[in-house]
Parts: C-alpha cells; structure tokens; sequence
C-alpha cells in the first residue's frame, strides 16, 4: 500500500473536500449569472481566441487528412449528393426565372409590398461544438462587439440554422435546430397549417409533432418554414426544409409530419446572423 | 527552473489550447478526447491523491471558462475532475511503475468514469446531459482517445511535477 503517513491522507481528503465545495459556491453563482464569472469567461476567450484561431490554421491539414480517413464514405456519399443536387438546382433556377418574371409582373398589378428583408451579419464558424456534450452548438467569430445578441437567429443561404444562446465579446454560440430541446413554430407552405417541431440529433429529421390536424393534406417536398408564432422565437418566412414523409396519429388526432433540413449541418462555414431578437416583437 | 505551480500551469495552459484548437476537430463517431479530464487523471497517477484533485480543479476550471454557460456552467468540470484525481491519485501506488499499458488502461477507466460522473453532475444541474442520444459512444471514445493519449499526458505532468526521475512512466 501507499507509504504516505496518515496526516498527508487526512490533509489531501481535507483538500478534496475544500476544492468540492469551491466547485460547488461558484456553480451557484454562476447559475445565478453573478456578472465578476461573465467577465472572468469574457477574459478567457480573449486570451484563448487568437491562440486558437492561429493554431487552428496550423492543424488544419491534421484534421483534414483525419476526416478524409474517418469519414471518406460519408465525405463520398456527400459528393454524389451534392451532384445530384445540383443537376436539379440548374433546373428548379431555370423554371425559377419564368416564375420570378410572372411574380414581378402580377406583384406589379397587384401593388403587394413584400415583408421587409432582414438585416444580417456574416460570420464564420470557427468551430464546432469545444466538448462532447454540446453536439447542437457551433462557434462562430461574431459577438457583441459586433452587434449580436442573445437571441438572434442564425440562418445560410438555405434556411434555419439556429439560434445565438451564447454571446462574449468576439464569440457567440449557436444552438442548432437539430437540438431536441429547441422548439421552432412552423408554418407549412400549401396549407397554410401552423404547428410546432424540434429537432432529434444529429442524424435524424426535423419532426412537427404538434399542431397539424388530421385532414390537412400533405406532399412530400412542401417547403416548411417558420411561422413567427411559437412566442415569437423566429422571425417569420425562415425556410426550415421540406415534408419527406408525415403520418397520422389517430390517438392523438393530429399528424406527424418528417421534414428534411434545407441546410446541411455537417459542413457549415459561413452564416448569417440575423439582426433580429425576439423581444423587439413583444 | 520554474516553480511546480507554473510549470503545471504552463502544462494545463497548453493542454486547453490543444483541446479547443486541435483534438475538438478530431472526431471518431463526433466525440473528441478530453485532455483536461486526462491531465488530471494523469496528475493523480503522477503525484497522488492532493495533487490529483488540484490539478483537476483547475483544469476543470479552465475548460469552463471557455465552454458556454448554456452547456457546462462554471465549476461542473472542475467539481468533476477533482473528484476524478482524487480517486487516481488514491489508487495509484504501485501503477505508474507496472507494465507501460497499465497506466493507460487505468487512465481510459478513470476516463469513462470521469465522462459518467460529468454526465451525473450535469443531469443534476438540469442539462440533460444523461440523456443525449450516444451516451455510450462519448463515454467509450473519450476512454480510448484518452488511455492513447495517456503516455504523453503522464511525461508532461511528471516533468511539471519534477519528482523522482525512477517514477517516469516509459
């Protein structure tokens, strides 16, 4: 057994019990958003940030040759994807061209005022999420030097993305919509229906599990996007993606509708913050 | 020569630069080694059952401080880890001087407990922590991730810790 006397036993118990019941006060401050904590996490990032940014650079060919080798089926079957898609985004931009031409030409006649657009910052994601139990969030190299703020929708060029819970002086955190706990308000685009949805992991579809009656008629690929609504969260008119599949649940009388993300979370590299909180709607 | 404490820091300081900047980006099935997790286990093998908890204490507090309030309030890590380097550094006797792959399997075991000890502390602090769908994926990538690991980790805390030269792990 261990040679240490009985004294240096007692001594390091007696220090384990004093570090437990530091860790313990400032959970408890910081739960209760003590501001000298925000400050001491602000003063981290500042001090971690360039050495990560530059670092980042430095490792980079690193991670790459390692997610070719862990994840080249996935970075095929990607490929082809991305092909496919954009074989039928060459033609959905050609049957667009018509269909913008007629919406000018009716919205003229019609004198319609489209809903103003949002004002947006570009960020980059300087990572993904730092640990393993924050699979939802990403990092990106905006914060409220820059104007956001806690709250604010991230969204790409495709759709939704998710939203800032997070924000230090040069970074925010971003809370994907793949989370389970994040509930987004939706709007279906045919029928008009209104429900509300959340993610389920990583791998899994975007469900609305609330809201859709029973004889809504439903198709496979009608856009979804975000109705503003559920407390306001949103803004509304966010692409979230588009119906893959919906079934209906007799015993709760109400449809389960699958939908398919309109933006890939596993490659994100710029997005755009939306300048927008919830309370302004309020 | 610098003194233990700033060689430690020093050790903890280069330690979090390389989880954030370079180990976060290597995944296997999405979880990534946790090397302030490892950096007090080893600590622990390296000095003992004091050691083990100060140095998990404050690299858990470093890890906090750069995670967002959202997802490890401060102090999770740090009451985790100093309860993990604890419980090494009691254990560790005879084992830092065995067998070079016994180290590594003690430290990819503290590891796993580590990980479900977190995922406790979290679940109690109300961050659902238990429930994420590849619980069990985290806890067995993070053991093998950190036991590969471990050789590195216990060379730097023994020269941090600058203790008889006959308990360098080979």
């Amino acid at each position: 057994m261990q040679m240490a006397s009985p004294g240096r036993t007692g001594r390091s118990r007696y220090t384990l019990i004093v570090l437990v019941l530091v860790s313990i006060t400032v959970v408890t401050l910081d739960f209760r958003g003590v501001a000298v904590l925000d400050g001491a996490r602000d003063a981290a990032m500042t001090v971690i940030d360039p050495v990560q940014s530059a670092l980042g650079s430095v490792f980079e060919p690193v991670s790459n040759t390692w997610n070719g080798i862990f994840e080249y089926d996935d970075v095929v079957a990607e490929n082809e994807q991305l092909r496919d898609e954009l074989d039928e985004l060459k033609g959905e931009a050609l049957e667009e061209e018509s269909a913008q031409e007629q919406l000018e030409l009716l919205t003229d006649q019609l004198d319609i005022e489209f809903t103003a657009e949002y004002e947006t910052a570009v960020a980059r994601v300087v990572s993904g999420s730092l640990a393993n139990f924050d699979e939802y969030s990403i990092h990106i190299d905006k914060g409220s030097s820059d104007g956001i703020e806690e709250g604010m929708p991230v969204v790409t060029g495709a759709g939704l993305l998710g939203r800032v819970v997070d924000v230090s002086r040069t970074r925010s955190v971003v809370q994907l919509i793949t989370d389970p706990s994040s509930n987004v308000g939706v709007r279906l685009g045919a029928s008009q229906d209104l429900g509300v949805g959340h993610g389920t992991g990583r791998d899994g579809p975007f469900v609305i599990d609330t809201g859709i009656e029973l004889d809504t008629s439903i198709a496979e690929g009608e856009p979804v996007v975000t109705s503003g609504l559920d407390r306001g969260l949103y803004p509304p008119g966010l692409p979230v993606g588009k119906v893959a599949s919906a079934a209906s649940s007799d015993a709760e009388r109400i449809q389960v509708v699958d939908v398919d993300y309109s933006v890939a979370f596993n490659r994100l590299d710029f997005v755009h913050v939306v300048l927008w909180t919830p309370e302004e709607q309020d | 020569m610098l003194p233990p404490w700033a060689r430690y820091g020093l050790v903890l300081f280069t330690g979090l630069v390389l989880q954030v900047a370079f180990f976060s980006e290597l995944r296997l099935h999405g979880v990534s080694a946790n090397v302030m997790l490892l950096l007090a286990i080893a600590a622990g093998l390296a000095g003992g059952p004091e050691r083990g908890a100060l140095v998990g204490f404050a690299a858990g507090l470093c890890i906090d401080l750069v995670l967002p309030a959202a997802v490890s309030p401060l102090g999770m890590s740090a009451l985790t880890f100093c309860i993990v380097g604890f419980v090494v550094g009691k254990i560790q006797t005879t084992i830092i001087r065995s067998a070079w792959w016994i180290p590594m399997l003690v430290t990819a075991a503290a590891s796993a407990v580590g990980v479900v000890l977190y995922a406790l502390i979290g679940e109690v602090l109300g961050r659902n922590t238990l429930g994420v769908s590849n619980f069990g994926v985290i806890v067995g990538v993070v053991a093998l991730f950190n036991g590969i690991l471990s050789p590195l980790a216990i060379r730097c805390v023994t020269w941090a810790e600058h203790t008889d030269p006959r308990l360098r792990a080979v």
